[in-house]
This record gives structure tokens, sequence and C-alpha cells, in this order.
């Protein structure tokens, strides 16, 4: 499936990080890809979905983070099929 | 598996994942680049992100990376080696899927 947007948000701790994507699926048009909860407590979320809908979602949560502080966050538009190939590896991982 | 032997090898690490996967993406589209792996070490929230192409390319690659990269997080590291030896294709393998 293409891609068009992909939103990245790191937090600390699984709790927030499933808060975190239970806002962003609520305020748009966004699915779910993976987390990648490797190390460090430091939980990233990968959402995908067209530009707009990834960034609006983003923004709800740089706004107001429901769980913990959010650490970093980005929106990757028109990602490469490399990217695309990572995502794919670190859902496979867990 | 692509054939990565014999390929220039550009490692760099920075201090959260979220930078990592835009400055991959970033050196991705910017140059002829294969990433071989995104990596996770143990100690703290850092990544490493391992790209593989000739030299020139991961040059412009590495350029373009760490600049992006430095703007959403703290670049701990990053290196070339032109012509990796037979064992550093293995350690670099072995760590990816550790």
């Amino acid at each position: 499936m293409k891609m068009q947007a992909v939103g990245l948000v790191e937090t600390l701790g699984s709790a927030s990080a499933i808060m975190i994507v239970d806002k962003m699926l609520k305020t748009s048009q966004v699915t779910y890809e993976c987390w990648n909860t490797k190390c460090g407590g430091h939980v990233t979320v990968f959402l995908s979905g067209d530009v707009s809908a990834v960034t609006s979602a983003v923004e709800a949560v740089k706004a107001n983070p429901p769980g913990g502080e959010i650490i970093a966050a980005a929106v990757i538009s028109a990602p490469s099929e490399e990217t695309i190939r990572m995502i794919e590896l670190s859902r496979k991982k867990k | 598996m692509e054939q990565y032997n014999g390929k220039a090898l550009g490692v760099f690490e920075v201090d959260n994942l979220v930078a990592a996967f835009v400055a991959l993406d970033a050196a991705s589209k910017a140059a002829d680049v294969s990433i071989q792996g995104v990596e996770r070490n143990r100690l703290k929230s850092g990544a490493c992100v391992k790209m593989r192409g000739d030299i020139s390319s991961v040059n412009a690659a590495m350029d373009v990376a760490v600049a992006t990269a430095s703007r959403l997080g703290k670049v701990t590291a990053s290196t070339i080696i032109a012509s990796p030896s037979e064992g550093t294709e293995v350690a670099t393998v072995m760590t990816i899927n550790k």
C-alpha cells in the first residue's frame, strides 16, 4: 500500500503511547502502522495516511499531549521505498 | 536480501528514532543509497542507521542525513567506511537482527 505520508511520535512509556495513538486516530483519518518499543522506555509510534490528516493528527497531539511529554514528533510526506521497507521491517521484528 | 558486500558503509546515530527516520528518508531521497538497517541500541534511546551504496552517494546522503537529523535531535556520531573489510560486513549484519 502506498503511504502518502508517515507520522512519527516518540514518547516515554507505552501507556502514554497508547493514549497518543488513541487521540490521533480520533482526530483524523489516519491508520496505525506499528510501534517500536525497543529500548530505553521510549516508544515511537508510526501512523500513515494522507498528508493533511497525518499533519493535523500530529499537531493535535503536540498541542496538548494526552499522556506523558512528547520527545519528538515529525511528519514525512511521500516516504521513499527505503523508508517504507524500514517500517515494514520494524513491524515484523516485534 | 540485497547484496551489500563491497559497497561503502555510512553509519550515523541520533538520539531519537523520529530524527533517525526523517534523516533516513531524506538521505534515501537525496542519493541512491539503500538502507541496510535501523538499529536501536539498548543503552539509551538512540537509533543507528546503516546506509550502503557507492562512496559518492553515501557521502551525499550522509551530509543530508546529518543536516536533517541535527534539526530534530542530537546527532551522536556519524562515520563513513569507504570499503568495509569482510569482518566489518559480518559485524554490520550481526548487530542488526540482535
